[in-house]
């Protein structure tokens, strides 16, 4: 094989060439492959540090050491930044549709500068929450596990620290930032609640489905479901286009967590 | 004025080519070994033990053809070189050659010491994967999928995490 005849520097070489879909491709094709693959990961995650993910996906999410970095660094960062871009879309859309009824073709062309605008400058401040509420949650998760004994019914303990842990995570974000991030968090948390509140119209019939909760969502659970489940969590539930899918969705998270209902639920919390 | 030097270089298997010393020192494996021979020896052949004349020939005409460009920078990995991933033109008609052929060039460039050519070729290497699905790939390098079910399962899902369905 005459790739693998290479010897290590070159294989590298090629490596950091490639884009991270090209290497995961690539990783796929053969054992060997995957090995060479394995093999480069450390050099492959610093030339993406340095040269292809963004300042504010490195300093959000510092490079592991060179010993330990491998793919799984990416690949997270990767992940995220797809939750990023389809909660923008999200947020955006609500704008667009639910706001300002840009309902048809041409009235979505007219807005979609403004429209392109707008997500671009929600995709950093949304990766900035996303990394608040994944820290928060580990600090939360943290002490709710060292609280707990199995005999115990297991619940999210607000702890009496809550304000510090949470100004603890905001202090290595930029000044300027943190107001615009305030804003958007408010946001979000408008649309979640909007689109868990039953439409004013159409009750009547809705009313008799399966799964139809005439309660809005209340604020504890919409908190539970930001703190443990992050914008992640988030942007999954606001998926549906229906109200009474969407409320669904919300119960089928927050009973993933109950002891009571299911039996993965200490997983599903640290996870 | 006196001509352009030429300098001669042997094979691995034996043929003696001669060049124009520039050229060749777009090696710098040669350059450095002109530097340390006394003036009166660089007539006689140098030796290549580790590239054929095929190659040899293949990787020199790259070295006439790129005589003139400015010598590389020294710096570790000069940000320029590694933000462009395309190739010029001539470079890349250069590069149509079989696999075989292609993965001797880098090899000699690398043994030789030409940064810019090796550059070129882990670059040609690159885009016979970029954009690819594993099938594609496994057909390009004429290799076989040898994971087990379970394996091939493990490596989809951890890959899933971050492709955007």
């Amino acid at each position: 094989d005459l790739l693998l005849s290479l010897p290590q520097e070159l294989r590298i070489q090629i490596l950091v060439n490639l884009s991270l879909d090209d290497i995961l491709s690539l990783r796929r094709c053969s054992a060997a492959f995957n090995q060479l693959v394995k093999s480069c990961e450390s050099p492959v995650v610093r030339h993406h540090v340095r040269n292809i993910l963004t300042d504010l996906e490195v300093k959000l999410y510092p490079a592991p050491a060179p010993m330990e970095a491998d793919l799984n660094y990416l690949l997270n960062l990767r992940h995220r930044e797809i939750v990023v871009r389809k909660l923008a879309k999200q947020m955006c859309d609500f704008v667009a549709i639910d706001v300002l009824k840009r309902n048809n073709a041409r009235r979505r062309k007219e807005f979609e500068p403004r429209y392109r605008h707008m997500y671009s400058k929600m995709l950093p401040l949304l990766l900035i929450l996303g990394q608040f509420f994944e820290s928060f949650r580990k600090s939360v998760l943290d002490r709710c596990f060292a609280n707990s004994s199995p005999d115990k019914k297991f619940r999210l303990v607000p702890g009496t620290t809550v304000w510090d842990e949470q100004l603890a995570i905001m202090d290595q974000y930029k000044k300027q930032q943190l107001l615009d991030c305030y804003h958007m968090y408010g946001f979000i948390l408008q649309v979640f609640e909007r689109k868990l509140r039953p439409p004013r119209f159409n009750q009547l019939l809705n009313r008799f489905l399966p799964g139809y909760n005439r309660r809005p969502a209340s604020t504890k659970e919409i908190e539970t479901t930001l703190i443990l489940g992050g914008i992640d969590a988030v942007r999954q539930i606001l998926l549906p286009r229906t109200y009474v899918e969407r409320r669904r969705a919300l119960s089928t998270f927050l009973g993933g967590l109950d002891p009571a209902m299911d039996h993965r639920w200490e997983r599903n919390w640290r996870r | 004025m006196s001509a352009v030097p030429k300098i001669q270089l042997t094979s691995s298997d034996g043929a003696v080519i001669e060049v124009d010393r520039p050229v060749a020192e777009r090696s710098v494996l040669i350059k450095h070994l002109l530097e340390d021979l006394p003036e009166e020896s660089t007539t006689e052949a140098i030796p290549v033990p580790n590239v054929n004349e095929a190659v040899l020939r293949k990787v020199l005409e790259w070295c006439e053809q790129h005589k003139k460009d400015p010598p590389p920078s020294n710096d570790e990995d000069s940000e320029s070189r590694k933000k462009c991933t395309d190739i010029d033109e001539w470079d890349q008609k250069f590069m149509q050659v079989d696999q075989e052929m292609l993965f001797e060039i880098i090899l000699a460039a690398n043994y030789l010491d030409i940064k810019a050519l090796l550059d070129v070729g882990c670059k040609t290497v690159a885009n016979m994967i970029k954009g690819k699905t594993p099938e594609e790939i496994r057909k390009t390098f004429n290799i076989q999928n040898d994971f087990t079910p379970e394996e091939e399962d493990q490596i989809r899902r951890e890959n899933e995490w971050a492709e955007d369905r």
